[in-house]
């Protein structure tokens, strides 16, 4: 075991391997609010990498209704219910990771899904948490809620699948922290999937090895955006990079969003990965669920992004998302503009602060009509 | 909201055959392959798949249940036998030849055996927790060419499949390339040449290679990139095409437990320590287990010399260790989460 950082259960950690964080680190932002799950980024990663046989229940990226739903079915609430109750003092994690709660010899605590778990990826899709009684009726907010979460492999700062792997097969880049399982070594222990909170690596029963999101590093070695961030339709994503435990830059979209303003939150941080998709929360679910889900700052997540029309800076780092195939590392408010330039410093996304709008006669004279608007 | 059925790839994997040998349903009907919802997505992805084009059938198919329904191979109730029980393995030496010796010839009934106590693994992680394989016996024989091992173990589930949590038996003969090699794998500097057998590959050869389709009989997926044949697409075929190859990345990597045509149940592996396992290009290994009446009758067989450096020196006359392991599939056994045992003395008859 060794002593790591984990900043974001604001302590160190133990974790079975001693090592170094990466030069740099890929890092996306999933905004909640505004996927629609219409799951183009699914079928773009699946035709992209999975198509082949063995890989049918294989998806690197999907979208699942929360609280219902999950892919595998019940990743998360099985390990959950498995574990102690989570408690938080003033943001630091007070109670064991999945790293520290087991005897020195085993893996990280987890679990193996079945067979069926894998069956059927759209269960409990669209399911709301309430119950519609007769007269319900929109008055305000709805009491009745659920949400979409778009998942993909967090590219774990401290990978619970790394350290399961008693053959060391899987491995995090330096140059980008991507975690791969390297598929030359692999002999289809399957101790990865056990140890993977979130159950992004899966078994290929065809190969007979794992296989996991590659983190589509063919495209980020060429400075562009992964295939399920390029073609998500809401443009609810932003994929780019992070230094660890470096000095947050605010010209960094990706630090300005999650480390200075703490727009964007950890999935389950308390397992302990540090995992590095940050999502904004969905504003409109109650924080007692959502706490459990992102930790304790979903209440100053919800309200800032209540308030973003009047933090420029945040604004035009939001307005970036799909704005670009390229990743943006730099970003600036110009104006009415915001401004983002990729890594070789070319500008690959200008996006207006705010959207053009013109109101039209309701009288059209040429025609002699007048104008509907059906919305 | 739902714009494209993820169902387009994924027909409904949990209804297919139980693992295990037993009977799998012999009808199914395919509501993913014949809905409007999957031939749409499918529309929308295979514009430039026209290598790949399959004739969608609608409406109830029959799907054609391969033999492996029929696995493990059925046996006319043999009776086992061994000779005298020892505690030093001698492989005795005998005039007929050794090569290709089946499980239950004869001459093992009189060969004297060893009985391995085996201790479920709890030096290094993964541990195995409970022991469910708490002995294997163990016979040697040799013929100046070549050495046979036979191990014999109980197991009420023969097990040959591997899946998401679904595990194949397994067993393995360990001998020493440097003289005082640690047991456990051996250490840094103190080589091991390992003989790996598994039920998974046995299977593999007596009833054809485990695809999808063998597993799970209800399988429908509309596509898969550059296969050149049909549903169900034997993955034989897709390795055998240049770019279906490519999408079986451990088999184009170099894998070798991602061959699709192995031509024996066994692999030669060394290892000097945990995690350093490393499989061998060149196997002149063989295996063939048989199952029946819930034991395991497993021979592996190895040429005595050999020109490989990475192969333990075996010779008539010489003495030298073995120890070995055993992996129960059905109780999740896999990797360092096996039963194995101590050194055994290995004497091979002059
Ligand atoms: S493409 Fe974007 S909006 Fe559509 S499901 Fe995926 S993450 Fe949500
Ligand atoms: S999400 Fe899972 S598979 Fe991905 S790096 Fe983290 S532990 Fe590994
Ligand atoms: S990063 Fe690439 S491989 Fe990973 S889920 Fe997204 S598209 Fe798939």
């Amino acid at each position: 075991m060794a002593k790591v950082k984990n900043w974001q259960i604001g302590r160190d950690m133990e974790y079975p391997i001693a090592h170094t964080p990466p030069k740099k680190q890929v890092t996306y932002i999933f905004d909640i609010n505004k996927c629609i799950e219409c799951q183009t980024c699914t079928v773009a990663c699946k035709t992209g990498w999975t198509s082949g046989k063995g890989q049918e229940h294989v998806f690197y990226n999907n979208v699942e209704t929360k609280p219902y739903g999950g892919y595998p079915q019940q990743w998360d609430v099985k390990l959950l219910a498995s574990r102690d109750l989570v408690k938080w003092k003033r943001g630091t994690l007070t109670t064991p990771t999945i790293f520290e709660d087991h005897a020195p010899l085993d893996p990280p605590t987890g679990h193996r899904p079945t067979e069926d778990d894998y069956a059927s990826p759209n269960l409990g899709e669209d399911d709301i948490f309430g119950r519609v009684d007769r007269g319900a009726h929109v008055d305000g907010q709805h009491p009745m809620w659920m949400f979409y979460l778009a998942r993909i492999c967090n590219h774990c700062e401290h990978p619970a699948c790394l350290a399961a792997c008693p053959r060391k097969a899987i491995y995090k880049r330096e140059e980008d922290g991507i975690v791969l399982i390297d598929q030359e070594r692999c002999r289809g222990y399957q101790e990865c999937i056990k140890a993977c909170p979130y159950k992004k690596t899966f078994f290929n029963m065809v190969s007979r090895t794992s296989e996991k999101c590659i983190g589509c590093y063919p495209r980020v070695e060429n400075g562009e955006v992964a295939l399920c961030v390029e073609s998500c339709i809401g443009k609810i994503r932003m994929h780019g990079f992070s230094v660890p435990n470096a000095e947050p830059d605010p010209k960094n979209p990706i630090d300005l969003i999650v480390k200075i303003r703490k727009l964007a939150l950890p999935l389950y941080p308390q397992f302990g990965t540090s995992p590095n998709v940050f999502y904004i929360p969905p504003i409109h679910v109650p924080e007692e669920f959502l706490e459990q889900m992102f930790g304790p700052n979903v209440h100053a997540a919800k309200e800032l992004y209540r308030r973003v029309s009047k933090d420029r800076e945040l604004l035009g780092a939001l307005l970036l998302f799909g704005a670009s195939t390229r990743i943006i590392t730099r970003f600036e408010v110009q104006g009415d503009e915001a401004v983002g330039w990729d890594a070789t410093g070319a500008e690959v996304a200008r996006v207006p602060m705010v959207e053009r709008a013109f109101e039209r006669e309701r009288f059209d004279e040429k025609h002699g009509t007048f104008r509907h608007n059906l919305m | 909201m739902r714009f494209l059925a993820l169902f387009a790839f994924v027909s409904v994997l949990g209804c297919g055959a139980p693992p295990g040998g037993k009977a799998p349903a012999a009808i199914g009907t395919l509501p993913p392959a014949s809905s409007p919802a999957a031939r749409s997505a499918s529309g929308s992805v295979s514009a430039s798949a026209s290598a790949n084009d399959v004739a969608v059938p609608s409406g109830t198919f029959a799907i054609h249940i391969p033999p492996s329904a029929k696995w493990p191979l059925e046996l006319a109730a043999p009776a086992l036998a061994f000779g005298a029980e020892q505690t030093t393995l001698v492989a005795e030496r005998g005039t007929a030849a050794i090569a290709h010796i089946e499980p239950l010839a004869s001459r093992w009934s009189t060969a004297p055996f060893v009985n391995v106590h085996l201790l479920p693994q709890q030096i290094t992680a993964p541990r195995l927790l409970a022991s469910s394989i708490p002995n294997v016996r163990v016979q040697a024989l040799h013929d100046g060419e070549s050495i046979a091992f036979r191990l014999v173990w109980n197991d009420d589930t023969p097990n040959g499949n591997v899946a998401s949590g679904m595990f194949t038996d397994a067993a393995a003969v360990q001998l020493p390339i440097d003289a005082a090699a640690s047991p456990m794998m051996g250490h840094p500097g103190g080589r091991v040449q390992i003989l790996h057998w598994k039920a998974l590959w046995q299977k593999d050869q007596d009833v054809g290679f485990q695809d999808v389709h063998t597993l799970y009989p209800n399988i429908w997926s509309d596509l898969y990139w550059f296969s050149p044949s049909a549903h169900p697409h034997p993955v034989q075929d897709i390795a055998a095409d240049p770019y279906g190859r490519a999408w079986l990345i451990a088999l184009s990597a170099g894998n070798s437990v991602a061959l699709v045509n192995r031509s024996t149940p066994a692999q030669e592996l060394i290892a000097e320590g945990f995690g350093t396992l490393t499989a061998q290009p060149e196997s002149a290994t063989t295996a063939r287990g048989v199952w029946f009446d819930n034991t395991w009758v497993l021979v592996i067989e190895r040429p005595l010399k050999t020109a490989d450096p990475l192969d333990a020196p075996l010779s008539s006359g010489g003495k030298t260790q073995a120890a070995f392991a055993i992996w129960n599939g059905g109780d999740g056994n896999v990797g360092a989460r096996k039963h194995w045992s101590a050194w055994v003395d290995l004497e091979v008859a002059k």
